[in-house]
């Protein structure tokens, strides 16, 4: 069942360029960012927290990368955008860093322990094929199923801060990030409907199931980053999340998905 | 333009139960009332969410509001009434 290239992800390249593009032009003030300052005193302790452990994610997103070029084979386009999105994700890193900073809540050498050791890669590996609806499956499919709900989840984690951080600068920069986060998200749905013209129904049929597993199971691999075990943090895209915010990603979610439940149906009964 | 005419409150919880229990794979739908919890009677999780929202919106051809909170909607009756007020938000809309 699983497609292989020469099946592509897109036609032409113009898509992903549009997305690169966009990108490029989303911090072109990032230098500035090193004079921030903020008073960490009007800031809520657990904004502090998520902002500090963020970063530290965002940085770790780095270490997908490996993970990504082997799930996305040989299609370069998406190995392409494994590396743009990843790129992207440290410059997340380095915005997050530089409000640390700016409110005397630096990052230290010790934080970052955990975050080059080497088995994660064999924890994304590991996860991902727990999580697998069938064998067969196209991980470049699961791993865009994956990306729709991360980024998204990230678009949500970052609009809650903003609202929850009391600080107008604080709040625009966190926005700007949730909307590069969204981006990512639709880069993902992009990629995912190019990919689909191309599948069985039965490949298409394993959509929604497969999105039910990720979203049953839907957490970020932290145990490797021992700062996350200290705060007590299992779960960082899901720890601003109150009701509202998780019905919100629910309808979002299942809508987008809801599609793909036609071909379900259908491979049921044929 | 024709308004959407809301169902009565009794057929929108008939045809719920009917949906969760097909969801839900129970055996007879008899046992899902107005009054069923859905997590504590149900076992309605976070993926019986995900599919509540789907199979309600299609049946009903409604949208719930992006501000919904469904951490605050304990029994089918409460989906009810969340679906009944979709209803309303149709008629101002239209």
């Amino acid at each position: 069942m699983a497609i292989k290239p020469p099946y592509p992800s897109f036609e032409t390249p113009e898509t992903m360029d549009d997305f690169f593009v966009a990108g490029r032009n989303l911090w072109p003030d990032l230098a500035s960012f090193k004079s921030l300052q903020f008073d960490r005193d009007q800031i809520p302790p657990e904004i502090v927290q998520f902002l500090r452990s963020t970063a530290l994610n965002e940085h770790g997103v780095a270490h997908y990368l490996g993970s990504y070029f082997a799930n996305y084979q040989s299609d370069f386009k998406l190995r392409f955008w494994s590396a743009m999105w990843t790129a992207e994700e440290y410059t997340h890193y380095i915005v997050l860093r530089r409000i640390c900073q700016g409110m005397d809540a630096d990052l230290t050498e010790k934080d970052f322990s955990g975050l080059e050791d080497g088995d994660y890669f064999e924890n994304m590996k590991a996860y991902l094929d727990r999580i697998k609806v069938d064998p067969s499956i196209d991980m470049r499919m699961l791993q865009l199923i994956y990306g729709v709900l991360q980024e998204y989840g990230a678009v949500i984690a970052y609009t809650a801060a903003a609202e929850q951080c009391g600080n107008p600068e604080m709040a625009a920069i966190l926005k700007r990030i949730a909307k590069d986060e969204m981006r990512h998200c639709r880069f993902n749905q992009v990629a995912l409907e190019a990919m689909m013209e191309h599948c069985s129904e039965g490949e298409k049929s394993l959509v929604w199931p497969q999105f039910r597993a990720i979203w049953g199971d839907l957490e970020m691999p932290t145990e490797h980053i021992h700062y996350f075990s200290e705060i007590g943090a299992t779960d960082l895209y899901t720890s601003l999340w109150d009701g509202e915010k998780r019905s919100k990603i629910a309808l979002y979610l299942s809508r987008y998905f809801s599609k793909y439940r036609q071909y379900m149906d259908s491979s049921a009964t044929a | 333009m024709t308004s959407p005419t809301s169902p009565e409150r009794a057929e929108i919880v008939t045809r719920l139960a009917t949906s969760l229990a097909e969801l839900l794979r129970l055996e007879s739908a008899d046992s899902v009332t107005a009054d069923s919890d859905l997590r504590k009677d149900l076992g309605v999780d976070s993926l019986g969410l995900v599919d509540l929202v789907t199979v309600a919106e299609e049946d009903f051809s409604i949208r719930f509001s992006s501000s919904t909170d469904f951490s605050k909607i304990h029994t089918v009756g409460d989906v009810a009434n969340l679906i009944k007020e979709q209803f309303g938000n149709k008629v101002s809309e239209a």
